[in-house]
């Protein structure tokens, strides 16, 4: 078989299992609404509402229908963008989501990039600094980032860098497009908090990377050339140990966006996490839906982009040995 | 002829038993881990022997700092930090318990006939809403659990527990996969033992160890994610003294009193730190192939 239909065959195949994962995910998050306390029909009439005007309601929105046939109805909703309307004020869920999203993605996207630029020069460091001193070092850093609670270094950091220099102010959001600067200024304690705790799980990865690669004998035979230790590393053992770096961070975005619901509830930006948190109080869970699903679906996508790089990134991986 | 087998077996593995708990001394992440662990553990028993009532007002010495009355100080209230953060280790531990156990009692099981199944629906099946479930972001699944439950310490910990599932079902699969081809898995095979018995009793007792080490690692995660909930005002409620909640209420007063703010996040971040280290120590002291950083 040629590699060109080899690769289709690999491409199809793993794009058929994430709209099998997102079809899972839906009737997952459609398990949830029905297995919320309370009458939705009720939430939406009001407290006060009679019980013909419930009744009404539910029949209004479709609750009356058996379950397959309400899941089927939302499923369609879904694909044509209509994610249901908010009980608290009447608005579109799909239009409170976009509000929302871009701070939390620009949330997200930096930290991961702080992750990377505190995680691979650590990472290298634990792996080639000789001594005790470096392996200790490492180890405490990330050690201190899985245990220390992105929250809580949150605060530390706003009663540090805030309260006590008042170098930066915390709370609140200006977005990106109407003013970068002070976008950036706010961001910026957010983002170190997140991306410190981030990066202690990616130093692990370039650190082992590193050693598995340096002993590669590609290595050793740019050593016998007499190549400089600097060059080596340039040149042979980065481009080749970040390959599983790209994965480990693509798949921190899941694990990070549950994280930022702490991180905008301390900083109170208005991103997807306290729409989640904040809906939850409101009993708005047709809000708290919409969010479980768009959550997930990047997750997912992420998770798939990451796959594709990494059989780009890495010509040995052959389709074959990633599943076709 | 039974009885000499068991004496047999008794005599081999009393030494190598013994092997493990010196193996398990020498290991640095084991020991220091396991008494940060056990320092939680005593200080969350002995709590109301050795503190103050935690709900106990002090209104003389409100917000203050360290002293020799309040070894932690007082929160704006005048209550005792040391007392509401011992305290406090007692939901925390009894979250991390139920969270773990509750994800390992539904998780291995499932995570088995994952492996085991002779249909390969059964086993298909359960690996596509593993990866479903696993597709929400953590904290936001405890989140959606928690909204169902609603506010409570119990509330929260079967939170933590049915959104740690999926992990635990991964784990338990790769383990008992692993132990598939070995040849007593054959024998018990060949000798037509149930599958349900041969995995009970043959498979998941070799698969213990890294069963052991994900439960370590997980109790860690529980703690900080119950903490995360009670921050939110989703986990443990005032006035029981949870450090989340303490955290929470500690938000409105940085502008004046740090010390409020610093003694519950340090707490979570020592247990988390204990409950990690044990589990690499183990990691490592069962698995000297696959050493951590």
């Amino acid at each position: 078989m040629n590699r060109g239909r080899v690769a289709w065959r690999w491409l199809l195949r793993r794009l058929g299992a994430t709209v099998l994962t997102l079809l899972i995910v839906s009737v997952i998050v459609f398990a949830f609404t029905q297995a919320l306390p309370g009458d939705p029909a009720l939430v939406h009439a009001g407290a006060d509402a009679s019980p013909e005007r419930v009744e009404q309601v539910r029949e209004e929105l479709g609750l009356d229908r058996p379950l397959p046939v309400q899941y089927l109805s939302y499923i369609g909703d879904v694909v044509t963008g209509d994610f249901g309307v908010s009980a608290r004020d009447g608005r579109p869920v799909l239009d409170l989501i976009a509000e929302r999203l871009p701070a939390t993605l620009e949330l997200a996207i930096l930290s991961l990039l702080v992750a990377v630029l505190i995680a691979v020069p650590a990472g290298i460091f634990a792996a080639k600094g000789s001594g005790r001193l470096s392996g200790v070092l490492t180890s405490a850093l990330t050690l201190t980032g899985l245990s220390v609670p992105a929250f809580w270094f949150a605060i530390m950091l706003i009663y540090v860098f805030a309260v006590q220099l008042q170098w930066f102010n915390a709370g609140g959001y200006v977005p990106l497009t109407v003013d970068w600067q002070a976008n950036l200024a706010l961001m910026a304690l957010p983002v170190v908090a997140t991306g410190f705790r981030r990066s202690a799980e990616i130093a692990r990865f370039v650190r082992s990377a590193v050693l598995d690669v340096s002993t590669a004998d590609y290595v050793r035979v740019a050593e016998a050339k007499g190549l400089t230790g600097r060059r080596i590393m340039r040149r042979h053992i980065l481009p080749n140990s970040m390959i599983p770096v790209v994965t480990v961070t693509g798949l921190q975005m899941a694990e990070m966006l549950g994280g930022l619901v702490l991180t905008e509830t301390v900083f109170g930006i208005p991103g997807i996490g306290r729409l989640i948190v904040d809906s939850i109080f409101a009993r708005d869970f047709v809000v708290v839906q919409g969010c479980l699903l768009t959550a997930a679906v990047l997750v997912v996508v992420v998770n798939t982009l990451v796959d594709l790089l990494y059989t780009r990134l890495d010509p040995r991986i052959t389709l074959e040995a990633a599943g076709v | 002829m039974s009885s000499t087998v068991n004496l047999g077996a008794a005599a081999v593995a009393r030494p190598r038993r013994a092997g493990l708990a010196r193996r398990l001394l020498r290991n640095p992440s084991v020991v220091i881990g396991g008494l940060v662990v056990l320092l939680l553990v005593a200080g969350a028993a002995l709590a109301p022997l050795v503190a103050v009532a935690p709900d106990a007002v002090d209104a003389t010495a409100a917000g203050q700092g360290p002293s020799a009355a309040h070894p932690f100080g007082t929160d704006p209230l005048g209550r005792d930090l040391f007392s509401r953060i011992l305290h406090g280790a007692r939901v925390s531990l009894f979250a991390g318990l139920i969270a773990v156990a509750l994800s390992a009692l539904i998780g291995i099981p499932v995570g088995a006939v994952a492996a085991y199944a002779q249909s390969r629906l059964v086993r298909g099946g359960i690996l596509r809403v593993v990866d479903a479930l696993q597709a929400f972001p953590f904290l936001i699944l405890a989140l959606a659990a928690a909204a169902v439950l609603g506010p409570g310490t119990v509330n929260a910990a079967v939170a933590i527990g049915i959104a740690f599932v999926p992990h635990f079902v991964r784990i338990a699969r790769a383990q008992v996969l692993s132990q598939l081809g070995m040849e007593y898995v054959e024998a018990a095979r060949v000798l037509r033992l149930p599958s349900g018995r041969i995995v009970i009793r043959h498979i998941l007792p070799n698969a213990v160890s890294p069963l052991l080490v994900q439960a370590s690692l997980a109790c860690g995660v529980a703690i900080v994610t119950e903490a995360g909930l009670s921050f939110l005002g989703l986990g443990t409620q005032p006035p029981t003294p949870s450090w989340g909640a303490e955290l929470r209420a500690a938000q409105g007063y940085l502008l004046t009193d740090i010390n409020y703010a610093f003694w519950p996040g340090l707490a979570i971040s020592l247990a988390v730190l204990g409950f990690n280290l044990l589990g690499d120590g183990l990691r490592d002291v069962f698995d000297p192939r696959r050493r951590s950083a």
